[in-house]
């Protein structure tokens, strides 16, 4: 085999070596619990919490804390994956979204504050809603 | 001319115009109803039929994609008629087995295959772009070791029947999902009208079966043997998409508020750089799989295998990231692939 051969075959054995270590840290400390939520329904008590994560959500809308209500929101759609799949009837519908889209403009044209803690939280929220593999 | 453009596509300006119809048929189906950036991702199609035949059960993510379906059977016809359809196998069948669930689960950790990336980076999504720069530099590494002698064994001629398994299968799977039984369940995926995903899928298969439409295999190509033909299709299929974002208001430039992926750029790219690398050496994307298992080629068949068992798995084990992020198990999976590939790599040369 040529030098670069032997160079080459020894890039491939540190590379790899140094996958396998990485693997090895990321298996050590790393969370592997299989989620329940987002299989093929989510657990009961989850549902249950979302659904009370979205009654506080609604309570920080009408009080006018769009930051808290974001965040509120992600959580329950955390906890409760179908609530951003337009499919699903549980889903947070068409009026959600026209709020979500207003006030991610809002965010981004300043008119609403607290933008360094929202916008990750419409982010997260808009992405979830639109796309994915399915 | 129809000839050179349809039948024997060979010349750069027939590649680009099938690589500018893929786009538009993409893009078409998007438009259509299915999700964003997803008018063709054999990764999220393998996800979504790994779904309705029981391998996984998020019902978000189950739908017999008629697609798929498609692919397979206009690759079969389109390698059938063209007298391209050969059966063969025995080149490193475990290889394109792991190989292949390796593959598909770099994709899930990216979120969608090669051509979505490229979808995705038309739709100006910056963890697109990244990934799609993972991609070039993994197949740039692979062919570093396809120049110094990385090779699979011959493929060696089998019966001719044995290469119908897929096309009966996607025969089988079609009449039961005509029937009913596979469409897709409340809650289900998004997906555009069932006669025109399967129209589509027919052309996208016969169309890939004759231009050979991959994106690692025109990156290799240009790479390996200086030939820009099949990029020519790449770069018109990207540009189509791109016209079409543009011209609906669909382009966003954006990381954060990307449709359907995660922001994690380390991992978009290392996945992704995985699956280049790993595609290569097997010899082909998810896409370019499916055409080969259906023109007659086995060992592509049980990288298809692997790949719908890993969709399963990815779902099941939580591997597949979310908008919420890449997982450990993702992450561990892709390490895994890495570890696997360099491997193979290392050790499947000939010497020079």
């Amino acid at each position: 085999m040529r030098a670069s051969g032997r160079m080459l075959t020894g890039l491939a054995l540190l590379l790899g070596v140094a996958a396998l270590v990485a693997a090895g840290r990321v298996a050590a400390v790393g969370n592997f619990a299989v989620p329940v939520t987002g299989e093929t329904a989510c657990a009961p008590e989850d549902a249950n919490r979302a659904q009370t994560l979205l009654g506080q959500a609604h309570e920080a809308e009408s009080r006018g804390d769009v930051a808290g209500a974001l965040s509120l929101y992600r959580a329950a759609v955390a906890a409760d994956p179908r609530l951003a799949d337009r499919k699903d009837p549980r889903y947070l519908g068409p009026s959600f979204e026209r709020r979500l889209n207003d006030w991610i403009a809002g965010l981004k044209g300043g008119r609403i504050k607290e933008k360094a803690s929202a916008l990750p939280d419409a982010s997260y929220l808009f992405r979830r809603m639109y796309g994915g593999c399915g | 001319m129809i000839r050179r453009l349809f039948i024997y596509p060979e010349e750069s300006w027939a590649l680009s115009v099938a690589g500018g119809l893929f786009g538009a048929v993409a893009a078409a189906l998007v438009l259509l109803g299915n999700p964003a950036s997803t008018g063709l991702c054999a990764s999220c199609f393998l996800v979504n039929v790994a779904g309705s035949i029981g391998l996984h059960a998020r019902a978000a993510q189950s739908y017999l994609r008629p697609e798929l379906l498609g692919i397979v059977l206009g690759a079969f016809f389109a390698a059938f008629s063209t007298r391209e359809y050969r059966v063969a196998g025995g080149a490193s069948t475990l290889l394109h087995f792991v190989g292949g669930a390796f593959v598909l689960l770099g994709c899930e950790v990216f979120i969608g295959c090669p051509i979505k990336a490229l979808l995705r980076t038309a739709g100006g999504g910056l963890a697109g772009l990244t990934g799609l720069a993972g991609l070039a530099g993994g197949v740039l590494l692979a062919v570093l070791f396809l120049r110094d002698g990385f090779a699979l064994r011959s493929r060696r001629t089998l019966p001719e029947p044995l290469g119908f398994a897929m096309p009966v299968a996607a025969f089988a799977l079609l009449a039961f999902s005509v029937y009913g039984a596979g469409q897709a369940q409340p809650g289900g995926t998004s997906h555009a009208p069932f006669a025109i995903s399967l129209a589509a899928g027919l052309f996208f298969g016969a169309a890939g079966q004759r231009s050979r439409f991959c994106i690692t295999g025109s990156l290799r190509n240009a790479a390996l043997l200086r030939d820009f033909r099949e990029g020519a299709g790449t770069v018109a299929f990207l540009a189509v998409v791109l016209a079409f974002n543009l011209a609906t208001g669909a382009f966003n430039p954006t990381l954060s508020f990307e449709p359907g992926a995660h922001t994690d750029l380390f991992w978009a790219f290392l996945a992704l750089a995985m699956v280049g690398f790993g595609a290569t050496l097997i010899a082909g994307c998810p896409f370019r799989q499916l055409i080969r298992a259906a023109s007659g080629d086995l060992d592509a068949v049980a990288a298809v295998a692997g790949m719908l068992l890993a969709a399963g798995l990815s779902v099941r084990l939580g591997i597949g990231s979310s908008p919420s992020g890449v997982t450990d198990a993702g992450k561990l999976a892709v390490l895994l692939g890495w570890a696997l590939f360099l491997a193979a790599a290392a050790f499947k040369r000939k010497a020079a």
